[in-house]
């Protein structure tokens, strides 16, 4: 595939085109990585998160991309690299922070919403995570869920969106809200 | 606690950075001074967050499950240049070079072409431009051809334009650059070719190979053919200067090396005998090397 083609389909949030570029790239980058003192697995974590960064500014037409794909992708885990080699070797000079401070509140927050989401159901959860994280158009959410118009997309959105949200906040203690 | 469609939808705008910096400013002013709305905002930040990271989480499994390609590499990406006449048979001999002996690459039948390669090879860079990516192979040290770059005409013609100056010396014994002399006649089989404008002594080397001599006579006008022993590949036919050919080596099961011209793979194989070029038909192998090409 050639880095048009590619681009063309993560703009409609086509997933081959994801695959692709990580089987593709995959061996370059763990080479990379493991040349520079780390592992196979620090290299995949750095490359998914980079790849997927990508994905998104992709998407969201948040990146001009001057040269080829692969390069680009290679000089972001490059830096992604050496900025995790600097936060280790700090990390190795100091002590064991002190107790960071732990919000339970925020904490308990953020497990109901999780559970919410995991308990939503596919259709609604997809929509809300290719609009969300992904940053598709209604119009690539109606395709890729074949919905029949992005107005259609953009109603389900608000409904699922609304229902989420009752859900979360029904699952908390009235406490937390101030009346 | 009231939340409105317009109240999530404002929150909504701010949270993905949608508010202009006035409205950022209004907005926030309202923050400071409604707790619920505040806590509303930092309630749907997570909401948020949480079905971001849900998405992060479901493409981060789906990608570990993939089977990433195996080690291929791209090599050189040759093209025909500098030559007056398209149609003109020319010959090119490409060393696989090896790092301990320093053996310098490539001639080809412009002097141009030959300075730009021989810079681009022997450098042994690993080098990244705009356009272009190196890849290192790990495995072999023993072929620094995998390490070749990978180049668009565009930078090879730019390289040629600086180097046009520079002559190699044939007098170091480690050079092995050959010029394609029209004197020899076994670049030239086709009897409309031009001469070459530019002339340059050639190296004794090339006597020593008798393939050169054999190849007028099995060779037709209209084929492409090339010997690879050892550690040289020769190239013969009537390659059109429009048209770059590619040379990929494929580390799948074994190594193989093939070269794509117009559009058509074709295997080449170790021999010291010349050989045709035949067609790769093996649409599994096509689909591989296509993947390489970027």
């Amino acid at each position: 595939m050639k880095d048009v083609e590619i681009i063309r389909k993560i703009e409609t949030g086509d997933e081959s085109a994801l695959d692709y570029l990580y089987k593709k790239n995959y061996t370059m980058v763990v080479s990379l990585i493991k040349k520079n003192s780390g592992t196979e697995e620090e290299a995949k974590d750095i490359f998914q998160d980079a790849l997927l960064v990508f994905w998104q500014k992709i998407i969201q037409h948040d990146i001009v991309l001057t040269s080829k794909i692969s390069t680009y992708l290679y000089s972001v885990c490059f830096n992604l690299w050496r900025k995790e080699l600097d936060r280790k070797k700090k990390l190795s000079y100091e002590e064991k922070e002190g107790s960071e401070s732990y919000d339970t509140d925020q904490y308990e927050r953020k497990k109901i919403v999780r559970n919410c989401i995991n308990k939503m159901n596919t259709t609604c959860r997809k929509v809300l995570m290719y609009y969300y994280f992904d940053g598709l158009s209604m119009h690539d959410i109606a395709d890729k869920m074949g919905f029949s118009t992005a107005d259609t997309a953009k109603t389900k959105k608000y409904k699922c969106k609304k229902e989420l949200d009752k859900r979360i906040k029904e699952t908390y203690s009235a406490s937390d809200f101030l009346d | 606690m009231k939340s409105n469609f317009h109240d999530i939808a404002s929150i909504e705008k701010y949270l993905s950075g949608s508010l202009s910096s006035s409205e950022v400013i209004s907005f926030e002013k309202q923050l400071a001074s409604d707790p619920l709305l505040s806590n509303e905002v930092s309630l749907q930040k997570d909401i948020i967050d949480g079905l971001k990271k849900h998405r992060n989480t479901e493409l981060k499994s789906r990608l570990s499950g993939l089977t990433p390609y195996p080690n291929y590499i791209n090599i050189a990406k040759w093209t025909w240049l500098g030559i007056a006449a398209s149609g003109m048979i020319t010959a090119g001999i490409l060393y696989l070079t090896q790092p301990s002996i320093s053996k310098q690459v490539i001639a080809y039948n412009t002097i141009d072409y030959q300075a730009s390669c021989k810079k681009q090879l022997t450098d042994n860079l690993i080098a990244s431009t705009d356009n272009t990516i190196i890849i290192r192979e790990e495995r072999s040290s023993s072929t620094t051809l995998s390490e070749a770059i990978t180049s668009t005409n565009k930078d090879v013609q730019s390289n040629i334009e600086q180097e046009k100056a520079i002559l190699p010396s044939i007098d170091s014994p480690n050079n092995h650059l050959f010029a394609l002399d029209e004197e020899r006649e076994i670049s030239f089989s086709n009897p409309n070719a031009k001469e070459k404008k530019e002339s340059h002594s050639s190296s004794n080397e090339l006597t020593a190979n008798n393939a050169s001599v054999d190849i007028n006579v099995t060779y037709s006008e209209d084929g492409l053919a090339y010997t690879f022993d050892e550690d040289r590949l020769t190239l013969v036919g009537r390659f059109d200067k429009d048209y770059p050919y590619t040379i990929y080596e494929l580390n799948f099961k074994k190594k193989m090396y093939f070269i794509n011209y117009k559009g058509d793979y074709y295997r080449i194989k170790k021999t010291t005998s010349l050989r045709k070029f035949s067609k790769l038909t093996d649409q599994d192998t096509i689909d591989k090397l296509n993947n390489l090409d970027n």
